[in-house]
């Protein structure tokens, strides 16, 4: 074991700090979320507030089943969303590793024009109603998310990092394409796949576009856009109230803002420690090779 | 043997004389895996392509794509021959160029931090705690960072006053906004880009790491031998992508946090927002897709140029 | 390579073109639902409208449509709300595929309604009109029906459901001048003295600034019923229109310079927000709420909000300031708001037929803007009502925007909206005169460049001199400069050559 040093001191040190300067903004948003509207007004945000409220929270809740099932929805997009495109993505990086095959570097950059080059929302939508992604839990999940290049290149930098010996020995040992990639490969590349697999879980959960566009079935919308139709809401009976319509005394739109926050990263926020063991550091290649 | 295996140099080229269909038949797999992601790309991405042709159209929608007006270069003059051009493109290059350099040194460090620490609580917990900010929308930090900015009751403004000093007016000051948003937007994205060198690091074989040891390597020689040579392709090649969008500045986040406040234009004014603001009552769609051609151009371009170099001196960073 | 590169943008092509195609089809498909076989001739009328849906709009819809065909109108309405958030981008979407919807909603102040017929999105409804919108001519008077016309013919049906003539505006609070027992100023001299009394008397950290978004102010236009040129009127925040027809650039006259010296004595007085340029609008709606405010340059809809922070104030505790009670107010446009019919449309009249009948009767409009009485709301007089809500909730089940499609005629207000609000707003003045523009529209396509570069410089260097936190002597001629060589000058003589054009017609 080695000594606690004066590096490793200031590393702690270094790292503390930027994380209370990462949690305090989330503790307020928390704290604000719970607060009284009108001490938010008075007061503006504080750690402190004067009163705390669960009425931003009521609010969103009282359509229950609405936003309960938006969870669902969400969730399941997000989790076969996520696999499919782990799937896809995975097994195109794969390839253009592969130092065999020929024409990886012009596959590379005909995957890259479409990271730069956009046509815009008007021909996507027309590309999804002639392929019949529209109102349904497809369009959900496939348009858009299913497969991002630069989740790909992350991979495929990862795999191609790893050392050309692997490869060599396995064909010499007369493994042939499929057995090097799912039996070394893919496992080799877990730390990567775990941290793609985390872009596409939040892309799909942070999703509401694609709802917005393609889905008019209520029963589809994912939570993301429900909340966002909740504050839409708010905006409209802001000007009502302009109008002299509603007397409900003011809405909790601060807090609804935050609470909101709150409700769409609670899922991920508890995520991410699964997901964490797979940087565990000690992944030993030679391991994998026997 | 149908994988392949090792080649040599003769081998290459003979395959190189075969063409693809020969390659294809080598390896079968890998271009078998690769479809569904080469089908996917070509139809919800080449398929749209034609689109951009209204670039160069007076779009009219009873018409449509094949029976507008063809104008020419048209589209790109309201852009072209404005004075605020060269300054929002240089601020949207500036800005950028900053955000790549910053973010992705900030990221690499927390990383290799995280790997020192040898407190599995700790670097969890931390490590979860930094992807906090990227979860919260720009909007939501505009409101935070007005707490601490703002004249009257900003934090920022009560420590001058505490020792002694006078109270800023920040939101006039055009010179001090660059430094924020690049402190912005690092806090906002480190959390989560070191997510990705963390893996790279993961990736390195263990193995690597013992034999330096052994040699008497001390913890901080390994870093800089062995580390970051080795996380240095996942560096470029993020560099690399980041160029290609280096044209497209961020518009969530200046629109959140510089809204309308003509003072700071500037130095903070991009070429998303000032198209944005010139073509928001006006509302043609051809005239945006121009302003976006044109930044796709660009960053292409210089991805092209850049790829080329880095492939010249180091191959294993190029993007293809 | 070569090779494969024809080979892929063929392909791209063939398959770009077989998309179109196949999307066309769905088009068809969804107009012959929509006429449906009925033996009636029920034609739908779909609107797309901004906002969401309310929760009972399955409910009462139908009851629309009911109550619609029982009085003769075969119209079948079915609306389609768009998130506020994709909204352009939807819009644009369904008129470039050639979606097929009956009624759009404009807002001519974020795309006005020229933008989207020269682009060929609109059909000419002057002969619908004609036929089938005799409510909508009898409520609107000219000034409405020639805000929704380009080149003489008529693109959209108006919603007149304010009265535009109360510009420039200004309510001040009763309850507060009588806490300090001041009274209620008499010019602006006056007023600036009262305001800087309760401003060094108010109690409490939030100081009761004037509520106003700085980055979107070019001008600060309390004063300007007293100027001896009034009126006039400063047309798309720069150009400066006078009764006398003259055009110019409103930063070079006399005016600006008069409200610029008013925003920066109320800027060093401290009146004025220190960061008044970074103002947003949910800051000024939170502080227009929150009661911690004395004068506002517009209106108050409702004394809800105020009443936590203000528990006595009433509907009468508020004034409009009228320094010049002789002079006539100015109406400078007809109305931004409207609706319109796309082109894609198969059955044009549907909107025009259901718009007619909303503008029949009380009753229809009620039905439709306010819901079920009883349910979602209450009468409380002749024009007002009171919202009714469902128990624990805080949204009404179903409500209508009356800013969209409502009409002056009907609109009902509320017990608690105040009754300057009511005069000043929902109130015809009789007196006020049209502006000589106000029907005008300026086509800005050749200019778009220029246009767009003044309005960035505008933001830039114009907004803190005309919010007072520079100040104007030695900021005026630099922004004048700037303006100039971003192309003012063009932009100002592209609108008076149309404007004249326009008048010798």
């Amino acid at each position: 074991m080695k000594k606690f040093s004066m590096g490793t001191f200031l590393i702690y040190l270094f790292v503390t700090l930027f994380s209370i300067f990462c949690f305090l903004p989330m503790l307020l948003t928390l704290i604000v979320s719970f607060s009284d509207e009108m001490s938010i007004m008075r007061k503006g945000y504080s750690f402190f507030p004067e009163k705390f409220s669960v009425q931003a929270y009521r609010l969103i809740f009282q359509g229950g089943s609405n936003v309960m099932q938006g969870y669902a929805i969400s969730t399941f997009v997000t989790v076969v969303g996520t696999l499919l495109a782990l799937l896809i993505t995975g097994l195109a990086a794969y390839t253009l590793s592969n130092k065999n095959v020929k024409y990886r570097n012009a596959m590379s950059l005909y995957f890259f024009v479409t990271m730069v080059f956009s046509a815009g929302v008007v021909p996507w939508y027309m590309i999804c109603r002639a392929l019949k992604l529209y109102d349904n839990i497809f369009a959900l999940i496939i348009p858009n998310l299913l497969f991002n290049p630069f989740n790909m290149f992350l991979i495929k930098n990862f795999m191609s990092s790893l050392p050309d010996a692997l490869r060599e020995s396995a064909t010499i040992d007369g493994a042939n394409d499929a057995y090097i990639a799912l039996r070394i490969y893919f496992p080799l590349s877990l730390p990567v796949m775990a941290t793609v697999g985390l872009f596409y879980g939040l892309a799909y959960w942070n999703d509401w576009w694609n709802a917005i566009i393609l889905v008019d079935n209520r029963n589809l919308y994912p939570v993301q856009f429900l909340l966002l139709q909740l504050k839409s809401q708010i905006q409209m009976i802001r000007d009502l109230q302009y109008l002299g319509g509603i007397t409900t005394g003011p809405l909790p739109s601060e807090s609804v803002k935050m609470a909101t926050a709150i409700i769409t990263i609670g899922p991920i926020v508890l995520l991410y420690p699964y997901l964490q063991k797979y940087f565990v550091k000690g992944l030993v290649v030679g391991s994998v090779k026997g | 043997m149908r994988g392949g295996g090792c080649l040599t140099m003769q081998d290459t080229k003979l395959i190189r004389r075969n063409g693809l269909i020969k390659d294809i038949r080598r390896n079968k797999f890998s271009y078998l895996i690769i479809l569904p992601a080469l089908i996917y790309t070509f139809i919800f991405s080449y398929c749209s392509y034609p689109y951009i042709l209204i670039a160069f159209q007076k779009y009219n929608y009873e018409k449509g794509i094949f029976g507008s007006e063809w104008v020419g270069l048209k589209n790109f003059e309201f852009f072209f021959l404005s004075r605020k051009a060269p300054e929002v493109t240089w601020n949207t290059i500036y800005l950028n160029f900053l955000f790549i350099i910053t973010g992705t040194m900030l990221a690499v460090v927390i990383a290799i931090m995280l790997n020192e620490l040898k407190c599995r609580i700790f670097v969890k917990n931390t490590q979860s705690i930094m992807l906090f900010p990227n979860y919260l929308s720009w909007v939501v930090v505009s409101y935070m960072l007005y707490s601490f900015f703002s004249t009257e009751h900003g934090i920022i403004n009560k420590v001058i006053e505490a020792f002694g000093g006078n109270r800023v007016n920040w939101y006039i000051q055009p010179n001090v906004w660059p430094a924020i948003l690049v402190l912005m937007r690092i806090w906002k994205g480190a959390g989560i880009n070191a997510v990705i060198f963390l893996a790279a690091i993961t990736g390195i074989d263990e193995f690597i790491f013992q034999a330096a040891s052994i040699d008497g390597a001390n913890r901080w020689q390994q870093i800089w031998h062995i580390t970051i040579p080795l996380i240095m392709p996942t560096v470029t090649i993020m560099t690399l992508l980041a160029i290609g969008k280096i044209m497209y500045g961020d518009f969530g986040m200046i629109y959140a946090l510089i809204g309308d406040n003509g003072v700071l234009y500037p130095t903070t004014d991009i070429i998303d927002t000032y198209v944005f603001r010139a073509l928001r009552k006006i509302g043609d769609p051809s005239h945006a897709m121009a302003i976006s051609l044109f930044q796709s151009a660009v960053g292409f371009l210089m991805v092209y140029g850049s790829n080329w170099v880095t492939r010249k001196f180091f191959s294993e960073g190029a993007l293809y | 390579m070569k090779k494969a590169l024809l080979i892929l943008i063929s392909a791209m092509l063939a398959l770009a073109l077989l998309a179109g195609c196949i999307t066309q089809d769905t088009g068809g498909q969804t107009n012959r639902q929509g006429s449906g076989d009925d033996q009636k001739q029920i034609i739908t009328c779909r609107y797309v409208l901004p906002g969401s849906a309310p929760t009972d709009i399955d409910v009462v819809e139908p009851m629309i449509n009911e109550a619609m065909q029982k009085a003769g109108v075969n119209v079948e309405l079915k609306r389609e709300y768009i998130p506020w958030e994709a909204w352009e981008q939807k819009t644009n979407m369904y008129l470039s595929t050639g979606e097929v919807f009956d009624l759009l909603n404009v807002m001519n102040d974020i795309i006005p309604i020229s933008s989207y017929v020269s682009r060929g999105a609109l059909a000419d409804i002057t002969d619908i009109m004609n036929q089938y919108g005799s409510n909508i001519l009898a409520t609107n008077p000219d000034i409405m029906m020639d805000a929704v016309k380009v080149n003489n013919r008529i693109y959209g049906i108006p919603a007149f459901w304010v009265e535009f003539s109360h510009s420039p505006e200004m309510t001040i609070r009763l309850d507060i001048l009588r806490k300090y027992n001041l009274p209620v100023p008499k010019n602006m001299e006056e007023l600036t003295e009262t305001f800087e009394i309760v401003m060094s008397k108010w109690e409490g950290p939030e100081k009761p600034y004037i509520p106003i978004i700085g980055a979107q102010t070019t001008k600060f236009g309390l004063a300007q019923k007293g100027y001896d040129s009034w009126p006039f009127w400063v047309y798309d925040n720069f150009i400066y229109v006078n009764q006398h027809g003259m055009v110019a650039n409103y930063f070079e006259t006399e005016e600006f310079k008069q409200d610029c010296k008013w925003a920066r004595l109320w800027y060093q007085k401290g009146l004025i927000h220190p960061d008044v340029l970074v103002f947003k609008s949910d800051q000024l709606n939170a502080q227009l709420d929150s009661g911690n405010w004395f004068i506002h340059a517009g209106t108050i809809g409702s004394i809800d909000n105020i009443k936590k922070n203000y528990p006595d104030i009433t509907v009468d505790d508020f004034a409009f300031l009228n320094f010049n009670p002789e002079k006539p107010n100015l109406r400078p446009y007809g109305t931004r708001n409207m609706n319109a019919v796309p082109k894609s449309s198969k059955n044009p009249e549907a909107g025009v037929m259901f718009i007619n009948w909303l503008y029949a009767n009380q009753e229809n409009y009620d039905l439709y803007m306010y819901g079920r009485e009883g349910i979602d709301y209450e009468k409380t007089g002749a024009r007002t009502r009171k919202v009714l809500l469902k128990e624990g909730q805080s949204v009404p089940a179903y409500f209508a925007d009356d800013w969209m499609i409502g009409n002056i005629k009907y609109l009902r207000t509320s017990e608690t909206t105040p009754t300057a609000t009511i005069e000043m707003l929902y109130t015809i003045d009789t007196t006020a005169v049209n502006s000589i523009a106000a029907s005008f529209t300026y086509d800005a396509s050749d200019v778009m460049a220029e246009l767009a570069n003044v309005r960035t410089e505008i933001q830039a260097s114009i907004a803190p001199i005309a919010c007072g936190v520079v100040d104007y002597e030695t900021e005026l001629p630099k922004a004048l400069e700037k303006l100039k060589a971003a192309g003012m000058d063009k932009v100002i003589n592209e609108y008076k050559t149309q404007f004249e054009a326009f008048r010798k017609k």
